[in-house]
């Protein structure tokens, strides 16, 4: 195998919450580190069409990224998410997901994909398993642990306004200028201030502890909880909840918050998107829902003064 | 208290009997048909998977008939299965229904099944607990069994039906049988039944192999009886995931069959190196056995938005231009039409008769 000097990292999925992470610990390392650029419609296009149909549409994204980077790097950084947390695992298509790549992209080159096990193993684990991989050995892994102890940003604020909505969801739906279809930017042109929040392990424990079965899936946790947080938020007047279609455990995750908890408190929307959404029904739906959502904020304050 | 457990595939013959035994008062479901499909399907989310939509549509024709129990396997991930249960009853309480709902938390372990089974039924000890699952378990082998021997005698019958009469006597014989010895002599006649037919031992038929999720292969409703109109065409059916092989992966009730879960990692390892939930590590492995095994070809089932199956799917779609080896990848949900399966599935077996016989005489054909 060639030396490997310019490592690439797909900006798709989790590269949205670990990205920083990820270039931060490969450049400690030594290597030049690329990231892709934000998803375009070539991208996608390339994404789709070297997807099966049936998949979702982030991961056809991901493997546009993959594709783009292909030509330009000497090899591609996809680590194996098999569970970042005790108790929970990630869905089956990031478990899968280096594998996929390899079968779905033509002329990928050698991809890097450290087992991320904390369910099983530590990140001890995943650091030797990529320094393996790399072909590094005799290193200290403490200066490595350190970086990816580094925390990650928790809370997102985007534009300004009095009027405060809550944006709920997986982060690489949230965070992708195309796959939000520009919710985050329109809400914004109207003079709304937009939230996101990771809610802590301590919610999450509790969020947890009020449902019938610890939900498995640690972004679905995420979501069920930031949704039952926010709902008890003063700050925040309305929640928009974010879901792909198709996307396995949302589909049931969407349920569970519609049954288990009391959405009658605030103004609740859950946005379906797939490749075929178009802008203007979204914008129209958004309006409708900013127009109530400040409807029932005035009302409020009526009943108050 | 009417219990009742939702179908599948063969499944509900291997205990019924023997719970009843034991005091249970079993109510399996009405077999499912498209009223119960178009049930689950009106109460359940909108992209939840086909075996959750049969699975509800189950649940609420047994209640409407009087049952009052329900107990749903559990687990915990990454596949949906492991939260069917929960969402079900969620879904089943707001629709108005009294019922009592046991979740099995983990159908891995052997001692959590087998509490399951002594809460339910009138077992005292423990060691009859494991006796009576054991015994379940055989009786789901012996099914397997005959319906594997079915699917080699169908394609091969010098009667035409002869086979299906014979299939169907013998799961009756095994379905009744419910103790270990009874259970014995029921498979030796189930056996001798099925090797009565005639069959014309110089065909060598069409072979093609069935892969999948497992819940979509083993249920004919579920997969349009996919394997059924296989045979019909006069093709022998290989199917490449059984219900008691996968109980025997976790149980060991069969002393002499390899684990299957293990073997498929080992062929499936250049491609999928992890197993990604599901039957995703067997459907990638089994694909690259079956090619090298000389058979004709593969067929994938698996439900729509089926997260571990996509996952084999994309890698199975690269080892089918790899290989040069014709994979068929079907997708169900509440959507799928009969008359648009049978003209794949026919297009699909014209293909694979064409490449046995060779290009050369298909050109002399044309």
């Amino acid at each position: 195998m060639a030396r490997i000097r310019r490592i690439g990292i797909p900006r798709a999925l989790l590269y949205h919450r670990y990205g920083e992470v990820w270039k931060e610990l490969l450049k400690s390392m030594g290597y030049e580190v690329v990231a892709s650029p934000r998803t375009n419609e070539s991208i996608l296009s390339f994404g789709l069409n070297c997807s099966v149909s049936d998949l979702c549409l982030p991961v056809k994204v991901f493997l546009g990224h993959a594709g783009m980077l292909k030509d330009d790097v000497d090899a591609l950084f996809i680590p194996r998410y098999i569970s970042v947390e005790e108790r929970a695992y990630m869905c089956p298509k990031f478990i899968g997901l280096p594998d996929m790549a390899r079968a779905a992209v033509r002329n990928i080159p050698p991809v890097i994909d450290p087992v991320m096990n904390i369910k099983t193993g530590s990140l001890a684990d995943f650091v030797s398993d990529l320094n393996s991989q790399l072909g590094i050995k005799d290193t200290d892994i403490n200066e490595q642990l350190r970086i990816l102890g580094l925390p990650v940003q928790r809370e997102y604020e985007f534009g300004s306004g009095d009027f405060t909505i809550a944006i709920t969801g997986r982060p690489y739906l949230v965070f992708d200028g195309l796959l939000n279809k520009g919710v985050i930017r329109y809400l914004n042109s109207l003079d709304i201030r937009v939230v996101y929040y990771i809610p802590d392990m301590f919610s999450v424990e509790k969020t947890m502890n009020s449902l019938p079965k610890w939900v498995y899936w640690s972004m679905g946790k995420e979501v069920v909880t930031s949704v039952r947080s926010l709902l008890y938020n003063r700050e925040v007047q309305g929640i928009i909840n974010l879901v792909n279609a198709a996307c396995g455990p949302d589909s049931f995750m969407v349920e569970l918050i519609a049954r288990a908890f009391d959405l009658s408190g605030k103004p609740y929307m859950t946005i379906t998107i797939d490749e075929h959404t178009s802008d203007v029904g979204l914008q129209t739906r958004l309006e409708a829902f900013v127009d109530m959502a400040l409807k029932r904020g005035l009302q409020a304050e009526g009943r108050r003064a | 208290m009417k219990l009742t457990v939702p179908h599948m595939g063969m499944l509900y013959m291997a205990y019924t009997e023997i719970l009843r035994e034991h005091g249970v008062d079993m109510m399996p479901p009405p077999p499912p048909t498209t009223a119960t499909l178009n049930l689950g399907v009106k109460h359940s989310p909108e992209f939840a998977c086909l075996p959750f939509k049969i699975n509800l549509g189950n649940m609420i024709e047994s209640l409407e008939n009087g049952a009052d129990a329900i107990l749903m396997p559990g687990g915990s991930g990454p596949c949906r299965f492991g939260y069917y249960g929960v969402v079900q009853e969620q879904i089943l309480r707001s629709l108005g229904y009294e019922f009592a709902m046991t979740l099995t938390d983990n159908p891995d372990s052997l001692s959590d099944m087998v509490k399951t089974i002594s809460d339910i039924s009138d077992i005292k000890t423990r060691r009859q607990g494991y006796s009576v699952f054991y015994l379940i378990l055989m009786k789901m082998a012996a099914l397997d069994r005959v319906e594997a021997m079915y699917h080699r005698i169908k394609p091969r019958e010098v009667n035409r039906g002869e086979a299906d009469r014979a299939f169907a006597e013998a799961v009756r014989t095994i379905e009744r049988a419910t103790t270990y010895r009874g259970l014995f002599s029921a498979w030796r006649e189930a056996r001798r039944t099925l090797k009565d037919v005639r069959t014309d031992r110089k065909h060598r038929p069409l072979r093609v192999g069935i892969l999948g999720e497992i819940f979509v292969v083993i249920e004919p409703f579920a997969n349009m009886k996919v394997e059924r109109r296989l045979l019909d065409m006069g093709v022998e059916v290989v199917r490449g995931v059984w219900l008691s092989d996968w109980l025997n992966d976790r149980f060991r009730f069969k002393p002499f069959r390899k684990n299957q879960n293990r073997l498929a990692k080992k062929w499936a390892y250049p491609y999928l190196k992890y197993a990604s939930g599901g039957e995703s590590i067997e459907s990638v492995g089994k694909t690259i056995k079956f090619s090298r095994e000389g058979i004709d070809g593969v067929i994938h089932i698996m439900p729509f938005t089926c997260m571990p199956e996509l996952v084999a799917s994309t890698i199975m779609h690269r080892i089918s231009s790899d290989f040069n080896y014709p994979v068929l990848s079907l997708t169900f949900d509440e959507h799928v039409s009969e008359a648009n399966l049978q003209t794949r599935l026919e297009a699909f077996v014209d293909l694979l008769e064409r490449r046995k016989k060779g290009w050369k005489a298909t050109l002399e054909l044309t």
